[in-house]
């Protein structure tokens, strides 16, 4: 009869334990899984982005590969949304990487062109702390003076 | 023990086998999908260069592109000869974007007009145009 109860007692702790083990990396492996989500449509996001209407250049009606800066002043990073959503937040800007600039100013309509970083989406309540940075070479168009420069449009990821 | 109680063990033995073999088997293919990440990731990065190197302007409407047809053809651009052109301004665009300049090859038809040529594992991309062909490799 006590061997009995010994067994059962020790199959439930055993059980308990990889209950327990199970739960914790079910957790884990679920959190695993929404960051991995969240890095792939960031890293589509990334892809299509700089196709965006909104933002893409168009000279003569043909449509160019790369982003039309004035564009990017109208939109207020504050309020606008992304025009793709994804499961997890993050912040989008473009800066300016060569030639190489002189300054880290943000670009506002009354300054512009003499300003190297646009952001472009970075709604209220994304985190202060630092995330995970993803970021890719575009070409940004300056109309003024119809000049190419090379940029890079990074995007923040809030987990 | 008895005989019932040695069956009740070797389960528990069995359930604890299969538990750990799927945690290694999630484990191994969560480290899959970074890695299919990485890789989009990099093989954007070399197109996307690519492309902004061929429409960086060097000088008022001249692209990088049209000096590079212009090398091809052994001609002039900017006031320059525009296989000079290249030499310089190809390496000062890729070393500000951040590559060094042994992990990458930039070729014009079989020509390398980059400082090294590099090797190993490679992401290409490449476009063709007036019958020329642009290269540009990263290795890692």
């Amino acid at each position: 009869m006590m061997e009995t109860i010994l067994i059962a007692v020790i199959f439930v702790i055993l059980l308990v334990v990889a209950l327990a083990f199970y739960f914790k990396f079910s957790a884990e492996s679920v959190e695993q899984t929404a960051e991995n989500v969240c890095l792939v449509s960031n890293t589509v996001l990334l892809a299509s982005i700089a196709a965006t209407p909104e933002i893409a250049c168009s000279i003569e009606g043909q449509r160019e590969p790369c982003i039309d800066t004035t564009k990017l002043l109208v939109f207020d990073p504050n309020r606008d949304r992304l025009p793709y959503s994804t499961i997890c937040s993050q912040k989008v800007s473009f800066e300016q990487v060569y030639p190489v600039p002189d300054n880290d100013v943000v670009c506002t309509s009354n300054i512009y062109p003499d300003c190297t970083i646009y952001p472009f989406s970075e709604p209220e309540g994304t985190s202060v702390e630092a995330g995970i940075r993803i970021s890719t070479p575009v070409t940004l168009y300056y109309p003024l003076t119809e000049d190419y420069k090379l940029g890079r449009l990074v995007i923040e990821i809030f987990p | 023990m008895k005989r019932g109680q040695i069956e009740i063990l070797g389960f528990v033995v069995i359930v604890l086998l299969l538990f750990f073999s799927l945690v290694i088997y999630f484990q191994f293919t969560s480290k899959e999908r970074t890695g299919f990440i990485g890789e989009a990731e990099q093989n954007l990065e070399v197109s996307n260069l690519l492309t902004a190197i061929r429409y960086y302007t060097v000088c008022d409407g001249t692209s990088l592109g049209d000096a590079i047809v212009s090398c091809a053809n052994e001609g002039f651009a900017c006031g320059k000869d525009a296989c000079t052109l290249i030499e310089t301004d190809v390496p000062a665009l890729v070393d500000a974007w951040g590559w060094d300049e042994d992990s990458y090859t930039f070729a014009i038809d079989d020509t390398v007009y980059s400082p090294q040529e590099c090797s190993g594992d490679t992401f290409v991309d490449d476009y063709t145009g007036q019958g020329i062909t642009v290269r540009l490799t990263f290795c890692y």
